[in-house]
């Protein structure tokens, strides 16, 4: 089970009686996923309208703070774009667990991450994080994203992800091996650009 | 007043051979995003520079690690006349397609401070021949405030279609 609150208010950037732009808050929170039970397999984020309509934006960050409930220290969240589950993303990874430092990397992967979430067996109340941000999400070209990640302190990792797909994003799906656990939370944040010349 | 409000925005239409942002008064940080590409064919990456205030002397120094395909490097260097921002990748060096373009994220801490030197933090990555991801953090050996930031390649221009927007973060 899942609280999802979606901000569908009129862009703020936009005056509504005069429809004159403005320069507002260039980071507008568009929606809010918290886990308050262990059935939750899927979350998806959509574009919709208003403010939660993602053609407008220049960037998308979404940060994850999340646990699941796989029978491992680790459960990381998978992401995938526009419903694409094809090897069609591509990653390159450096990480330290603080004794060692190494790097990987796929042309031809399945999703990216979006965090470095625990699973069963780490310690309770221990939760992965990350910071993923999307760029020039409504452009032509392949999408790039860099990510950094935490597992509770005991591994940090930053991403560098490509989805070869020039659509724009309109949705994101996160899943991990099995369901995400209460008090996991994911926020998606749109990064406006200068609106006004 | 927003906290964190876009200053410019620069969506290139043809090629060019460097963005400066001059107007970046009235804050308390600054923040470049950057989507962007090198229109230099060729094998190799090519980096990003920055130059502050027009500083052209050896007045910049950073420190950077890379995961470089499989293998992890840690540097460190002094004395240069730019900072070392991020890696984009040249024209029809993509062993894909053109349309892959490199993404940086920077931020520059208490950039009008005239007490001590500013020091960024940036992160980049990219994805072409050479996987690379980068992480690196600098320092600019002037007591100045910014007032102005130069963005340009390498070599080469920066491609059409390469997007940078500079955000001003307030305080409170």
């Amino acid at each position: 089970m899942t609280t999802q609150t979606i901000n569908t208010a009129a862009p703020a950037y936009l005056d509504q009686t005069t429809n004159v732009l403005t320069d507002v808050e260039a980071w507008v929170a568009l929606q809010t996923v918290v886990v308050s039970g262990s059935s939750t397999s899927t979350i998806t984020l959509q574009s919709s309208t208003g403010a939660n309509d993602w053609s407008q934006y220049q960037d998308l960050v979404l940060l994850s703070a999340a646990r699941g409930d796989t029978s491992s220290s680790a459960d990381p969240t998978k992401l995938n774009l526009n419903n694409d589950t094809g090897g069609n993303y591509t990653y390159m990874f450096v990480y330290s667990n603080g004794t060692t430092a190494a790097a990987s990397s796929s042309a031809t992967a399945n999703y990216w991450w979006s965090d470095d979430a625990t699973g069963a067996t780490a310690p309770t109340g221990l939760f992965g994080s990350g910071i993923l941000q999307m760029f020039d999400i409504n452009s032509g070209k392949y999408k790039q994203a860099t990510c950094q990640t935490d597992r509770a302190g005991s591994q940090t990792t930053m991403y560098s992800f490509t989805w070869e797909n020039k659509a724009a994003i309109t949705e994101i799906d996160l899943t991990n091996g099995g369901n995400f656990v209460a008090d996991s939370r994911f926020d998606l944040f749109g990064v406006l650009p200068r609106m006004v010349s | 007043m927003a906290v964190i409000e876009a200053i410019e925005t620069v969506y290139l239409e043809a090629d060019a051979a460097n963005v400066t942002f001059s107007s970046i008064s009235g804050y308390a940080h600054l923040q470049l995003s950057i989507s962007g590409k090198t229109a230099t064919s060729g094998s190799g990456t090519r980096d990003v520079y920055v130059q502050l205030n027009g500083d052209t002397g050896g007045n910049y120094s950073w420190n950077d690690m890379t995961g470089y395909s499989s293998s992890t490097s840690a540097d460190a260097y002094a004395g240069f006349t730019h900072w070392y921002l991020g890696v984009m990748n040249g024209r029809g060096n993509d062993y894909t397609t053109t349309s892959n373009y490199g993404a940086i994220n920077m931020i520059i801490l208490n950039y009008t401070s005239t007490n001590m030197k500013t020091a960024p933090m940036s992160w980049s990555g990219a994805w072409g021949s050479t996987p690379m991801v980068k992480s690196s953090g600098g320092t600019w050996a002037d007591t100045s405030a910014v007032t102005s930031i130069k963005l340009y390649p390498s070599s080469g221009s920066f491609l059409r279609g390469t997007a940078i927007t500079i955000y001003g973060i307030k305080s409170s």
